[in-house]
């Protein structure tokens, strides 16, 4: 009797020390939840090397869960540590790609209105371009180019709202160097003709 | 008793196993050179080059890491990374391959984007130069602008290895270059033309002939070398830059086209006070031009209310600047030209003398 008793008593603490560990889901979820908020965000897109570093996080967290999981006393308080931790990350991740997502889309609206000051400026610049017949040619090119430009400029903000902040301040950047250039090039021709005109003797 | 015994003597060779044995065997070296690995590989952009072997070796990552899990799960004295090891070991070979093959794939994409570039940058290049040199606003057009703009952003992608992105961009340019020059293909195919060529050097050849033969001066001009030529006795005497219209690339066919005309044709008056300094008033519209104007208009080719034109005049006020067809010098020039041509003086306008003209080469290189 004593005999069955103490097999009874070992045999139910093996079991009880065997179910106590159960997969952390709650912790699971949670995690998986914070990284799929970053993910929502952008993170692919603006923090793919931290997105990437947090991914590879989880899969560490699982196969701490898979190790216990294969286990006849299952511990998984490591694995909740590590999850606690991937959450962690993923919450901060989240705060970053809002952070540079904003400083992305400001440094593309500046760019966007400076491309759009250097074409206004362009434009007014021909409007009052030396009208000789030595710049007929020229004032035409450059009216053509800034109708390019001007075209090219409304492609930048369609870029801002699809959240390609880059591609939309590189493309602003190139049009203002292009439409400075064009001022540039209506600066110095009103200037050759100020010199020009200060040089011609006056008939009588 | 006996059962008391017996467990006695199994927890104290657990414990002797725990202190002595129980220590964690560690894991084998190719797991953190494989995990570390596959970090390279994606960053290296693993997905986008080689995206079905990148798959397969995330398979075969998954698989080994299972393995190890599995081993990981066993009780201490039982673990045995023999085939763990291995598994890893095939995981980083396959993809050591990988590596050389998205390496392999990202250096032909640089390169032939890189190539891309460079060549529409060409035909951009070629398109300005064209556009600069006959200064005809058809060659221009606000296309190259938005195609320049699009190049920059491609060689801003390449230089920052954003290999994806400069596809789009080098697309967009092509497009509107490509536009560029189906709109200007039919303005300088003729300059391109055997046929045209010929007809044209035919047309001078009759000229200098009649100058030879009769010892006359005459004038030709050649459109695409921007030149007026004098000969006398079919001797050249001088020759002068010349400038045309916006439209020069176009033979004239009725009144407002900006286009100077092609043909023979004689000095009708001349002008010693124009607007432009000196002026030869060419005999515009002869009776070929006046063919080619009723035929224009009968096939609806030109506006109903178009007259067929005239005062095309060769006069001075500058070649820089844009006439409506006429044919422009420096006043110096022309002061020269007025008094050696006398009324009634032939002039040849042809479209270029040379095979070889800008716009043949341009029109290759276009090709």
């Amino acid at each position: 009797m004593k005999k069955l008793s103490l097999l009874l008593l070992g045999l139910t603490l093996a079991l009880t020390l065997a179910a106590c560990g159960k997969q952390p889901v709650e912790e699971i979820n949670a995690t998986k939840a914070a990284i799929d908020s970053a993910v929502s965000e952008g993170a692919e897109k603006y923090t793919a090397d931290d997105l990437k570093a947090v991914n590879d996080k989880l899969t560490a967290a699982m196969d701490e869960i898979k190790v216990q999981d294969g286990k006849l006393f299952k511990n998984y308080d490591q694995a909740k540590q590590l999850l606690t931790a991937v959450k962690t990350d993923a919450v901060a991740l989240q705060e970053k790609v809002t952070t540079v997502k904003e400083e992305l889309r400001n440094q593309a609206v500046t760019a966007l209105a400076d491309a759009n000051a250097a074409v206004n400026e362009a434009a007014s610049l021909l409007e009052i371009a030396p009208q000789g017949k030595g710049s007929q040619a020229d004032i035409a090119m450059m009216k053509s180019d800034l109708q390019g430009l001007q075209g090219a400029l409304g492609e930048v903000q369609p870029l801002i709202d699809s959240g390609d902040f880059a591609a939309a301040a590189d493309r602003a950047a190139s049009i203002k160097e292009k439409a400075a250039a064009i001022a540039l090039d209506v600066h110095t021709a009103q200037e050759k003709m100020a010199m020009a005109m200060v040089k011609k003797p006056r008939k009588k | 008793m006996r059962f008391s015994s017996l467990l006695k003597t199994g927890l104290l060779v657990a414990a002797f196993a725990a202190l002595v044995g129980c220590k964690e065997p560690p894991v084998p070296p190719e797991v953190p050179l494989v995990i570390s690995q596959e970090q390279d590989l994606w960053r290296a952009g693993a997905s986008v080059y080689a995206p079905d072997d990148y798959a397969a070796y995330r398979a075969a990552l998954e698989a080994a890491r299972n393995t190890l899990n599995a081993e990981r799960s066993q009780l201490v004295w039982f673990r045995d990374y023999g085939a763990v090891s291995q598994a890893f070991r095939a995981v980083l070979d396959r993809g050591e391959r990988l590596r050389g093959e998205i390496a392999a794939a990202a250096a032909a994409e640089r390169t032939a984007a890189g190539e891309r570039l460079e060549r529409l940058r060409r035909l951009v290049r070629l398109l300005r130069d064209l556009a600069g040199n006959l200064k005809d606003s058809r060659l221009s057009g606000r296309r190259l602008a938005r195609s320049e703009v699009d190049l920059d952003a491609a060689a801003g992608f390449l230089q920052a290895d954003k290999l994806r992105s400069v596809t789009p961009c080098l697309d967009r340019a092509e497009r509107d270059i490509q536009e560029q020059v189906r709109q200007i293909r039919p303005l300088v195919t003729r300059f391109a033309d055997p046929v045209q060529l010929q007809s044209w050097q035919r047309m001078v050849h009759e000229t200098l002939l009649e100058s030879r033969q009769r010892g006359r001066l005459v004038l030709v001009v050649s459109k695409l070398e921007r030149q007026l030529l004098v000969y006398r006795s079919g001797q050249e005497l001088r020759r002068f830059p010349v400038g045309f219209g916006f439209n020069m690339l176009s033979d004239k066919l009725f009144a407002g086209d900006k286009a100077t005309p092609e043909g023979h044709y004689r000095v009708a008056g001349k002008n010693p006070h124009s607007r432009y300094d000196r002026a030869l008033l060419l005999d515009y519209p002869n009776a070929e031009d006046r063919k080619r104007y009723q035929e224009a208009k009968r096939r609806g080719l030109i506006p109903r209310s178009a007259g067929v034109g005239s005062l095309i005049e060769i006069h001075g006020g500058g070649r820089k600047g844009l006439t409506n067809g006429c044919i422009a010098l420096e006043d110096g020039d022309m002061e020269q030209l007025f008094d050696l041509v006398p009324q009634g003086t032939a002039v040849t306008i042809v479209g270029s003398l040379q095979q070889d003209n800008l716009l043949a080469v341009a029109l290759r290189g276009l090709q």
